[in-house]
């Protein structure tokens, strides 16, 4: 059976401390206890509290902080 | 850590946007600009971005009806900026930083430690000679090959050993006791009388004693004896075996003697006036010594005394300071002495050639003078009587024969 090639944003959690985004389109909403990115179709919703953006570039966005939770809608 | 050092290098702008700061991110990335560490505070929002970047942020405030202002700058380009329009104070820092490090590959300094009988002067000339004084370079001081130079010179010195403490150079040096003389051979020997006496202390080492305290000797006389025979139990009335002894007699034999003296002093004596005084003064710059106004020559006749006087910093001398020489013109004139200028020149003469002509153990016990006025000078007699050691030692020529009658000696 062929496997299908995973392509797309990636996201890669380092414990609960960072989140490393690749793949993103853009920022929907910013804030201290929530960072909303879009990442195609998908959004993703990551919560926590003390969050910020260590990095942000055109595809790519490093969180920093306490994550609670990463939500997609 | 790296990250940090490469922003500050490349220098860095802290700006705070209030608005819709989602929209501005967006505007603002897709435009392909730099940014770190975007937090929110309240109701506005911070973050960081390369300084040539800064003023595109205006463009996309503008565009996406935000508010945005500069927080702080920081970096290098910043600082050279400032240094940029004020040239000289930046060629000075550079050259004094240059100046430092040249400066610092010579001696400024040179300590001698460790010095017993010999001096200062002695070990510093020596050292400068070898290439070690205050103003020479460091760069081809060797300090194993300078310490056996140093010994070479100095034969005194046992061991010396040179040490660098930045622009200093410490000297340590341990100097060679002198060789005791050495008694070579046991030749046998008597010790007699230099010269006639009444005996106040005799100590017989080895030997035998010939005679005792009380005792008056003439020049030559036997006072300690290297061959002698002794019974070897004198209290046993048969016939004891008797044992010979040829020594090198050793011991101490002090007299009660009388000495004469007579010593004259001429009434005209030839003595140094001063008769003027100048002056000539250096300034002593790392090494360099440079006249500070017009210098006097130097003519026969004259006393020079020389004075230096370093700067101190901190506690510590720096090759900086003055050297003045001083030049008094002397001439010679003929005085004729007083009376008791004669007699005082007669009995110093007098104690010189004590000094000169006797032991140092030698006690003067008493001594009566008689100063005789002449028309040439003055003459003083003196008679001593004193307590010296007149023991010297005397080789025996010794005669050995075997059974066959051979002589050997």
């Amino acid at each position: 059976m062929e496997e299908k090639s995973m392509r797309g944003p990636r996201i890669e959690l380092v414990g609960n401390r960072s989140v490393i985004i690749d793949g993103c389109d853009g920022i929907i909403d910013y804030d201290e206890n929530k960072v909303a990115v879009r990442l195609g179709r998908i959004t993703a919703n990551i919560t926590g509290h003390s969050m910020r953006l260590r990095v942000l570039t055109e595809n790519t966005a490093i969180i920093d902080g306490y994550i609670h939770a990463v939500e997609y809608t | 850590m790296v990250s940090k050092i490469f922003h500050w290098l490349t220098g860095y702008a802290c700006f705070e946007i209030e608005g819709q700061t989602a929209r501005f991110l967006n505007v603002a990335v897709k435009s392909n600009l730099q940014m770190w560490n975007i937090r929110r505070k309240n109701e506005k929002s911070v973050g960081y971005i390369r300084a040539n970047q800064y003023k595109k942020l205006r463009a996309i405030s503008k565009r996406c009806s935000t508010k945005l202002r500069c927080r702080y700058k920081r970096g290098l380009p910043f600082y050279t900026y400032r240094f940029s329009r004020r040239k000289g104070l930046f060629l000075g820092t550079v050259m004094g930083i240059v100046l430092y490090f040249f400066l610092s590959g010579f001696i400024w300094n040179v300590e001698v430690n460790g010095l017993e009988s010999l001096t200062q002067a002695q070990v510093r000339e020596a050292a400068k000679q070898i290439g070690v004084y205050e103003g020479a370079s460091q760069k081809n001081f060797n300090a194993a090959a300078a310490a056996v130079e140093m010994k070479v010179k100095i034969p005194e010195i046992s061991w010396v050993s040179f040490n660098t403490d930045g622009c200093t150079v410490q000297i340590e040096i341990k100097e060679a006791e002198e060789k005791p003389e050495m008694e070579l051979g046991d030749t046998p020997s008597n010790i007699i009388a230099e010269k006639e006496g009444v005996i106040v202390h005799i100590e017989a080492q080895t030997g035998m004693k010939k005679v005792d305290i009380g005792d008056v000797v003439e020049k030559g006389q036997l006072l300690i004896t290297g061959i002698y025979s002794e019974n070897l139990s004198p209290y046993i009335q048969k016939k004891a075996p008797v044992k010979s002894y040829v020594l090198k007699a050793r011991g101490s034999v002090i007299a009660e003697t009388v000495r004469n003296y007579e010593v004259e002093v001429p009434r005209i004596k030839e003595i140094e006036v001063e008769t003027g005084e100048k002056t000539n003064s250096y300034l002593l710059f790392f090494g360099i010594k440079i006249p500070l106004g017009f210098l006097t020559t130097v003519e026969d006749n004259t006393r020079v005394y020389e004075e230096v006087n370093m700067l101190h910093l901190l506690g510590k001398e720096i090759p900086i300071g003055i050297r003045k020489e001083n030049y008094v013109f002397v001439e010679k004139e003929q005085k004729e002495l007083t009376e008791e200028e004669m007699k005082k020149a007669a009995l110093y003469q007098l104690r010189a050639r004590q000094k000169r002509e006797l032991d140092e153990s030698a006690k003067i016990m008493e001594e009566s003078f008689e100063y005789e006025m002449t028309e040439t000078g003055c003459r003083l007699k003196t008679i001593c009587r004193l307590q010296e050691e007149i023991g010297i030692q005397e080789e025996v020529l010794w005669n050995i024969t075997d059974s066959d009658g051979v002589f050997y000696q």
